[in-house]
């Protein structure tokens, strides 16, 4: 069910955060554990403004250092699929929740979803799965009260892949969505 | 590793243009590969034909040595077993000197001769007669006077009669191949749209552009190509003049704007939106620009061709969780599932007589080329013994033969087979990989 996915989303993005916090340049804290965990409540309410900046405000304490461009780049950029898949998996749903939750506190900030396949194939089919796994994370983002408006699709299908080299290593690496803001 | 995400707004930073020309190229460089065969389905059971060696009065290009042209095309397309030149008993290039038993002796049932005159100011005057040995007589000849650089479409011609006087309708050869040709280089990629001879020979670049180039649909009298760029950042389909290099975008629709497919009246386009949500067909006027939706379903719909009557569509979903080939009328209604076989079937296109369907197939040997033929219930997909993966097919105008491009030693390349599976020829490539092949409906003189 719904609400017990978003729990562990909720854990795992937590993780996440402790990851992203235990860099260098960037001292750990105990909140967001502690504050991802109380925003899970709104969120599945569906009735919470402040979901993400919940989550997010004591993220942003540790990422308003970063340079524009580089806000963020302790949460990973990409989330990737199962061949001919388009279903986020659970470490995909944390990673698209903690970029809800920078994008939650920041609503000047537009976001670029680029959605990706493997070469296998024909290449048209790979453009429209491309696309779907783009609409598989603004589908998520939204849940997390992201304006659609907000988000811009486009897939490049088998085009653009992340590793030119044909194995199932490099075809894992390609089948992905990138999230860019 | 994974690209960087402000990478590619650098490279659109740049300053792009498309150069958009026609008659730019003509690729006979050193060191070019030719066009090679492959028998791909054991012995050969067509038509025994003998081609002699046109004889030459100053052609200074062997490479355009007529009989070449002819035999590999006739070979090419399944239909012909051409006797190879070194057990031809003679070497006639005129009727009188024709000695029919020769032909008999190899058991030759047709033999073509023929011979090319200069007549200066690089003028040729090319004659050919296509003979029945064992009724000795002819069956067709004809002359033509070319400049030297239309001598491979002088043969190409010849080929063309061949064929319709022993197999009872037009050749393919006389006809042009669009397709899309990619070179990587440290800067980045250059996509070409090209458009060249049946074999593969002189590609003239109609397109080039620094953004992916997809999916080139001829409209049904030649003069245009629709097909998809990936530029600005999205998915957008556009119409080509392929005689003035005028290039107009279709209407765009928001999300994905994929896989043009012309009607075969010419008027529409079958195209693949997500605008109301998820990838669906939908059959857009070309006149009116209102885009009428086909299909509706969560998983994804697209690549959808037309059948030769224009009442059909076939498309592949992923809506039995894997891609198959379903048919839906061209004007809406319930899709019907055609395919069963194997675990992956997209890219499908209806043969010109309608009784078949080619597509990419995959049954656990790698994606190849595979045939479905129309009202088997079974959903049977019979693969065709390429050598290679395929990715991309379509039928020559006669039904014939299919191009598509082909994976091999991980070179991208264009190839045809025939259609009874016997004959693969990969066609003539320089630099780059290959991509999407489609055939020209009609003739194309350049």
């Amino acid at each position: 069910m719904r609400l017990n996915n978003i729990h562990l989303t909720f854990m795992l993005a937590s993780a996440l955060f402790i990851t992203a916090c235990s860099t260098p340049q960037k001292p750990v804290e105990e909140e967001p554990s502690t504050a991802a965990t109380e925003t899970a409540v709104p969120v599945d309410d569906q009735s919470a403004t402040t979901t993400g900046i919940g989550a997010g405000e004591s993220g942003s304490t540790d990422l308003e250092g970063g340079q524009s461009g580089d806000k963020v780049t302790n949460i990973p950029r990409v989330v990737y699929f199962e061949y001919d898949s388009s279903d986020l998996s659970q470490e995909g749903q944390s990673i698209v929740f903690a970029h809800a939750s920078i994008l939650g506190q920041n609503q000047g900030w537009n976001i670029v979803l680029e959605g990706h396949a493997d070469e296998r194939g024909t290449r048209e089919y790979n453009l429209a799965l491309g696309q779907e796994r783009a609409q598989a994370v603004a589908d998520l983002l939204q849940v997390y009260n992201i304006n659609l408006n907000r988000i811009q699709l486009v897939s490049y299908g088998e085009e653009e892949p992340a590793v030119l080299e044909s194995n199932e290593e490099a075809w894992a690496k390609n089948r992905r969505v990138e999230i860019l803001y | 590793m994974a690209r960087q995400p402000g990478q590619r707004h650098v490279r659109q930073g740049m300053a792009w243009c498309l150069v958009i020309a026609l008659s730019i190229f003509r690729f006979e460089s050193a060191g070019a590969q030719g066009v090679t065969i492959e028998v791909t389905g054991g012995a050969y059971s067509g038509i025994p034909i003998s081609v002699v060696p046109f004889s030459i009065n100053g052609l200074p290009d062997p490479n355009h040595q007529p009989a070449d042209i002819i035999e590999s095309n006739l070979r090419a397309s399944g239909r012909f077993d051409v006797i190879p030149e070194k057990q031809h008993l003679s070497r006639p290039d005129a009727l009188n000197e024709v000695n029919f038993r020769d032909w008999r002796l190899i058991k030759s049932e047709a033999l073509v001769i023929g011979n090319i005159v200069n007549l200066g100011n690089g003028r040729y005057e090319v004659r050919f007669r296509l003979l029945d040995v064992f009724g000795e007589t002819q069956l067709v000849g004809k002359k033509f006077v070319v400049p030297e650089n239309n001598m491979r479409q002088a043969a190409h011609q010849i080929s063309d009669a061949i064929y319709e006087q022993m197999i009872g309708h037009p050749g393919d050869f006389n006809k042009a191949i669009a397709f899309v040709n990619v070179r990587s280089t440290e800067e980045g990629k250059t996509y070409r749209l090209q458009i060249a001879d049946s074999d593969g020979w002189n590609p003239k670049t109609i397109l080039e552009s620094p953004y992916a180039i997809l999916s080139p649909s001829w409209s049904p009298d030649a003069n245009r190509i629709a097909y998809v760029s990936l530029e600005d950042n999205k998915t957008r389909i556009f119409i080509q003049n392929v005689w003035t290099g005028e290039r107009t975008p279709i209407n765009e629709f928001e999300g994905l704007n994929t896989a043009p497919s012309w009607s075969p009246d010419g008027r529409k386009l079958a195209l693949t939106l997500s605008r109301d949500g998820n990838p669906e067909i939908y059959v857009y006027d070309v006149t009116t620009k209102i885009a009428k939706r086909i299909t509706r379903h969560t998983a994804i719909d697209t690549e959808a061709t037309w059948s030769p009557d224009g009442g059909t569509l076939i498309f592949s979903s992923g809506r039995a969780g894997r891609p198959h080939i379903y048919r839906v009328p061209a004007d809406g209604g319930q899709p019907t599932r055609l395919t069963r076989d194997g675990n992956y079937n997209a890219g499908p296109v209806f043969s010109p007589d309608g009784h078949h369907i080619a597509m990419i197939t995959n049954q656990g040997n790698g994606y190849k080329i595979g045939l479905y033929s129309v009202g088997d219930r079974s959903g049977t997909v019979t693969e065709l013994p390429t050598a290679g993966e395929g990715e991309f097919v379509r039928f020559s105008p006669s039904g014939d033969m299919l191009v598509f491009a082909t994976t091999v030693g991980g070179q991208s390349r264009l190839s045809t087979i025939s259609i009874n599976g016997q004959v693969q020829r990969f066609l003539k490539h320089e630099d780059g990989a290959y991509r999407e092949p489609t055939w020209s409906p009609i003739s194309f003189n350049q």
